[in-house]
C-alpha cells in the first residue's frame, strides 16, 4: 500500500500501475467518476462515457408494488404507545389531530377500532334487547344480522365517507390526502365503544342523552380537523362540504341508535 | 402416493394406516399448542412467553415444536371450523341455522386470514399457512365454548368458564407470535386483532 499526501491508498496498485477493475486511466485527464452527481458527468470526446450514477429509485433491489405485500407495511408503521397516544387525542381532543398523526396516517387504527366498534355494536345491542324483555321474530335468542348489519355500517361509513370527501375536494380543486381524512373519520368511531356500553341500560332517556354526547364530541372532532384539510378549496365550497359531513356524521348516529338500541321502534318489527 | 411422513410408500397400506397418521399428527398438534408454556402461579407476562416462546420454525427454537408444527396441515384448522359453525348453528336455534353457519365459517378464515396478514403488516416474518395452521388449532377451546353453548347451560354457569377457554385460547394463540420476529413495542398492536378474533367468537357462543 502506498501513501500518497495525507490519506493512504485503500486499493493495493500492482507494478504497472494498474488498479484492475477500477476505471483507473494514467493519462493526466479528468476523470470520469462512478459517484451519483447532481449536474451530470462531465466526459471528453473520445473516451468511453462513465456509467451515470445510480438514480435514487432503482438502487434499492425491490421497488414495491400495489401488489407487493411489503407496499402496505407503511401504513402500519407505528408503536404500541402511538397508538395509544392517537386515541387519547381522539377522545381528549387538545392538540390539532393532525399534528399528532405527524405526517404518519395508518391505517391500524382505522380498522380495528370500527372492528372493535361492530363487536361491541352487536353485544351491546343483543343485551340491550335482552335486558328490555324482546323478543326476536323467529324465535331465536339472538339476531345474527344485528352483527353483519354493524359491520356494513361502520365499515361503509368509515371507509366510503373519506373517500368521497376525498373525490369532492379533488373535483373541486383541493387537496386532501385520503390516508389522513380515513385516519381521522376511523380514529373519531371511538366514542361509541363507550356510548354502546352506557346504552345498555334500560332507561330509554339515556340511550338518547348517551348518543347525542357520542355525537356531540365525535362530530366537534371531525369538524375541528376537517376545517384546515377542507380550507383548501373556496369558502363556499368548504362549508358546504362540512355541512354535509357532519349531516352524514348525524345520520350515523341516528341509525346507531335506531338499529341498536332502540326497543320500542317499529323497525324491529318488521 | 406419497407422503412426507411416511417410512415407505403408502400404496399398499391399509385404510386405516393412511387415516391414523394423520390422526395422530393433528393429535400431536394439538397438545403442541394447546399445551400452555407458562406458570400457572402468576400472570403470565406477555413479553415472556413470547422471548422465551416456542421459537421460530426457521432458527431452532424448541426441539420437539420445530418437528411438529413446522410441519403445518389444515386438517385440524377445517374440523374445529365446521364443528364450531355446526354447534353455533345448533345453538342459535330459530330460523337462523344456515345464516348463523355460513357467518360464523367465513368469519373464522377470513379472520386467521386477517389477523396473519395484519402480523405480518407489523413486521413480523411468520409464513401464512403456518400461522393460520396454529390459529385454526388454538380454536379448541371455543368449540369447547359452543359445544356448552348448543347443550344449552346456564349463562352463570357458562360465564367464568367461558372466562377461562378465551384466555387458554389466547394463550396458545401468543405462541406463533414467539419469534416471529414482531419488533417489542409492537406486541400490543400484534395481540389485538388475535384477541379480539377470538373475543368475537365467544360472544357468539355466549349469546347464543
Amino acid at each position: 500500500m502506498t501513501s500518497q499526501g495525507d490519506y493512504s491508498v485503500v486499493v493495493d496498485i500492482d507494478d504497472e500501475g494498474d488498479l484492475g477493475d477500477l476505471d483507473y486511466n494514467p493519462d493526466p485527464e479528468f476523470q470520469n467518476t462512478n459517484f451519483p452527481s447532481a449536474s451530470g458527468n462531465v466526459s471528453t470526446p473520445g473516451r468511453k462515457p462513465a456509467t451515470p450514477g445510480l438514480p435514487p429509485n432503482s438502487s434499492a433491489p425491490g421497488k414495491l408494488h400495489m401488489w407487493d405485500i411489503n407496499f402496505y407495511a407503511q401504513f402500519f408503521d407505528l408503536n404500541t404507545n402511538d397508538l395509544l397516544v392517537r386515541c387519547k387525542a381522539a377522545l381528549y381532543p387538545k392538540a390539532n389531530f393532525l399534528d399528532v398523526i405527524d405526517g404518519n396516517p395508518d391505517l391500524y387504527g382505522p380498522i380495528w377500532i370500527t372492528t372493535t366498534v361492530v363487536l361491541v355494536l352487536f353485544l351491546t345491542g343483543t343485551l340491550a334487547h335482552y335486558f328490555n324483555g324482546g323478543e326476536l321474530p323467529g324465535g331465536g335468542k339472538y339476531d345474527f344480522r344485528l352483527l353483519t348489519g354493524a359491520a356494513g355500517l361502520m365499515y361503509g361509513y368509515t371507509f366510503i365517507i373519506p373517500v368521497a370527501l376525498w373525490g369532492a375536494l379533488k373535483w373541486w380543486g383541493g387537496e386532501a390526502g385520503i390516508l389522513e381524512v380515513a385516519c381521522l373519520y376511523g380514529y373519531a368511531n371511538l366514542v361509541w365503544i363507550p356510548v354502546a356500553v352506557g346504552s345498555i341500560s334500560t332507561i330509554t332517556i339515556l340511550n338518547y342523552v348517551f348518543v347525542a354526547l357520542g355525537f356531540a364530541m365525535s362530530a366537534t372532532f371531525l369538524f375541528r380537523n376537517l376545517f384546515p384539510i377542507v380550507s383548501s378549496t373556496d369558502a363556499k365550497t368548504a362549508k358546504m362540504l362540512l355541512i354535509v359531513a357532519v349531516a352524514a356524521h348525524a345520520g350515523l348516529a341516528i341509525t346507531i341508535k335506531i338499529l341498536f338500541f332502540q326497543h320500542k321502534s317499529p323497525v324491529k318489527k318488521t | 402416493g406419497t407422503d412426507r411422513r411416511a417410512q415407505q410408500s403408502t400404496l399398499d397400506e391399509t385404510v386405516w394406516a393412511t387415516l391414523s397418521r394423520d390422526i395422530f399428527a393433528v393429535w400431536a398438534k394439538m397438545k403442541e399448542v394447546l399445551y400452555p408454556k407458562f406458570s400457572w402461579k402468576r400472570w403470565p407476562d406477555v413479553n415472556e412467553v413470547l422471548g422465551e416462546g416456542v421459537g421460530s420454525i426457521e432458527e431452532g427454537g424448541m426441539a420437539p415444536l420445530q418437528g411438529k408444527v413446522g410441519d403445518w396441515d389444515l386438517w385440524g384448522p377445517l374440523v374445529f371450523c365446521l364443528l364450531l359453525s355446526m354447534l353455533l348453528s345448533f345453538a342459535a336455534g330459530g330460523e337462523q341455522g344456515t345464516v348463523v353457519f355460513a357467518g360464523v365459517f367465513t368469519l373464522v378464515w377470513v379472520g386467521e386470514a386477517v389477523v396473519t396478514v395484519q402480523i405480518r403488516l407489523l413486521g413480523g416474518n411468520i409464513s401464512f399457512f403456518q400461522s393460520i395452521c396454529i390459529i385454526g388449532y388454538t380454536l379448541f377451546p371455543i368449540v369447547i365454548a359452543s359445544l356448552l353453548a348448543a347443550l344449552h347451560v346456564w349463562t352463570v354457569i357458562r360465564l367464568p368458564i367461558y372466562a377461562v377457554l378465551y384466555l387458554w385460547s389466547l394463550a396458545a394463540g401468543l405462541s406463533i407470535l414467539g419469534g416471529s420476529g414482531v419488533v417489542r413495542h409492537r406486541v400490543g398492536l400484534a395481540v389485538f386483532p388475535l384477541g379480539l378474533f377470538y373475543l368475537a367468537l365467544i360472544t357468539l357462543c355466549l349469546v347464543s
